[in-house]
């Protein structure tokens, strides 16, 4: 994925937005490449098949050891 | 003592000499305030010293010893905090003019606890801004820069932490580490750095970059020292909720213990990919040293680390968003350009994004659990590079170009997207004389055996005995 896949202009375009924050043009050509490199990276998750009803995000308060009682 | 004395002492050398009144709290207070005032303007590793207040309470310090009031080894020994860390009524920018006048109301858990033991508190130290970033690059205070080579960076976050302890200008450090800020910077400074388990150490206090992921760790000289401060610093605390309940080992009482039998993974695959030939080698000697000293080492790969950056980069970028949003919208202009940046990315990170990250997180530590059952520790390189030039934006590996940033954090982000313990201690130099670190990393609150494995290494090797030529 490149700065110019229209899926990264459609994100930043709604990020920006909902950020409500103002980028000159050297800023938003930074933010689009970082935004191919993060969306790719998320993308290649999918190839380990997660399967949300068996695997727990790690939210709990000790995530070094989840199962523990502390 | 001696000037050079003092340059090289430890606080396991030095807190006997104060406990039986044979070296003074103000003189050694004194001596380093003074090689402060020689060597920050050229280092930038403090950006608030406290003399008059530090003079003060090694007085208070000497004058307890005097009546037998000793508090043990951290009694009169100066140190000083990452400026992200509060300290009641001194300031705490956190590296940015947004939080230029910010004063906190309280201490930090970790402040009164080493007050509590008695630490002097020399000042407050610099830091990549908001600890979102990893060279201490700063445009609002300076760069920091390396003892080893002043037109290098220190690494960060914990920049000023790692670069006050390497040049003995205070005799131990906090610092924090989210993706390796404790880490890289005690890598690439040739000091001891060590990020204990997460719920290990109280962040109350802490200025948060990314509530999941944010750590405070310890940099050193010495691993033994490392355990001395750990000791004091670690443990419960009711104002963190990720704080554990478990209680807390004297981290020095097994030190000496050897490693004879000890069970060591040597990391492949991603933790060797795009590493630098230099530190290769000295992480292969390194464990060769460990080998000689008893240890069982065996190469073990973990597949899913190849999915730590993505997962990571996901998770920072989406929490530390959270934690700007407001002033982010607010003041945007006032953060410098790449902490802007990077805090924008978190924007473009979804809910269903950001869980699908948490749930690999979960396979992750599984994975890393499975495969400790037969391992005691890990190791692998601390960083794939040794300190970059200031304004460096990309480094060379072999045929490859890569980003500064994301390189020297990427073999750090494992064990704090694990929550394991994980300690960096010098293992060698680069062909151009720049510190090298090796990354020992160890079972969920299995501290004492990181500290025991390090500790041994550190007995059979003299490369953290080095110090920069100032």
């Amino acid at each position: 994925m490149n700065a110019d896949d229209p899926r990264v202009a459609a994100v930043v375009e709604a990020g920006i937005q909902n950020a409500g924050v103002r980028l000159d043009a050297a800023e938003l050509a930074q933010l689009k490449s970082q935004t191919a490199i993060l969306l790719e990276g998320l993308d290649r998750l999918d190839e380990l098949n997660i399967a949300p009803e068996q695997v727990e995000p790690a939210l709990t308060l000790n995530i070094a050891t989840p199962n523990d009682d502390d | 003592m001696t000037n050079q004395d003092f340059v090289t002492a430890t606080i396991s050398d030095l807190a006997p000499l104060i406990q039986h009144r044979k070296l003074s709290p103000v003189e050694l207070t004194r001596w380093h305030l003074d090689r402060i005032a020689t060597l920050n303007p050229r280092l930038n590793a403090f950006l608030t010293v406290l003399a008059d207040q530090a003079i003060d309470q090694a007085r208070a310090a000497e004058d307890e010893i005097a009546r037998g009031q000793y508090r043990g080894p951290l009694h009169g020994i100066p140190i000083a905090l990452k400026d992200i860390i509060a300290v009641k009524g001194v300031p705490m920018t956190c590296g940015s003019k947004i939080l230029a006048d910010h004063r906190p109301a309280r201490d930090a858990t970790v402040a009164t606890r080493l007050r509590d033991a008695g630490a002097i508190l020399l000042g407050k130290l610099h830091l990549h801004e908001f600890a979102w970033g990893v060279t201490s690059v700063n445009p609002h205070f300076g760069n920091a820069r390396n003892p080893w080579n002043t037109d290098s960076i220190p690494g960060g976050s914990s920049g000023g932490s790692a670069a006050a302890v390497a040049a003995s200008i205070a005799m131990a450090t906090l610092g924090t580490d989210t993706g390796g800020s404790v880490r890289i910077p005690a890598a690439l400074c040739n000091t001891t750095g060590l990020k204990p388990t997460y719920g290990r150490v109280s962040r109350d206090g802490v200025f948060p970059l990314c509530n999941s992921l944010d750590h405070v760790g310890v940099l050193t000289k010495t691993v033994q020292d490392a355990a001395l401060m750990l000791s004091v610093i670690a443990g419960a605390d009711p104002r963190d909720a990720t704080s554990a309940c478990r209680p807390v080992p004297d981290y020095s009482q097994g030190l000496t213990a050897g490693i004879r039998g000890i069970r060591v993974g040597l990391l492949r695959g991603f933790f060797a990919d795009d590493v630098r030939d230099d530190v290769k080698g000295c992480v292969e000697n390194a464990a060769g040293q460990l080998r000689d000293l008893g240890a069982q080492v065996e190469e073990l790969s973990l597949p899913l680390m190849d999915h730590v950056p993505g997962a990571s980069l996901a998770i920072i970028t989406g929490e530390s968003y959270a934690v700007h949003e407001r002033i982010l919208r607010e003041r945007a202009q006032d953060y410098g350009a790449d902490v802007r940046l990077r805090l924008m990315m978190g924007a473009m990170v979804s809910a269903a994004q950001y869980l699908k990250a948490q749930r690999f997180r979960r396979m992750l530590c599984e994975q890393t659990a499975e495969a400790m059952k037969r391992l005691d520790a890990l190791v692998a390189p601390a960083t794939p590079v040794p300190a970059t030039k200031i304004g460096q934006e990309v480094v060379r590996i072999g045929d490859k170009e890569l980003a500064v940033a994301a390189s020297l954090s990427r073999l750090t982000r494992p064990a704090n997207m694990t929550g394991l313990p994980a300690i960096s201690v010098p293992c060698g130099f680069s062909t151009d004389g720049l510190p090298i670190g090796l990354q020992i990393i160890g079972r969920p609150f299995e501290e004492e055996m990181v500290l025991r494995i390090a500790h041994a290494y550190q007995g059979a090797t003299e490369w953290h005995r080095r110090r920069p030529p100032l």
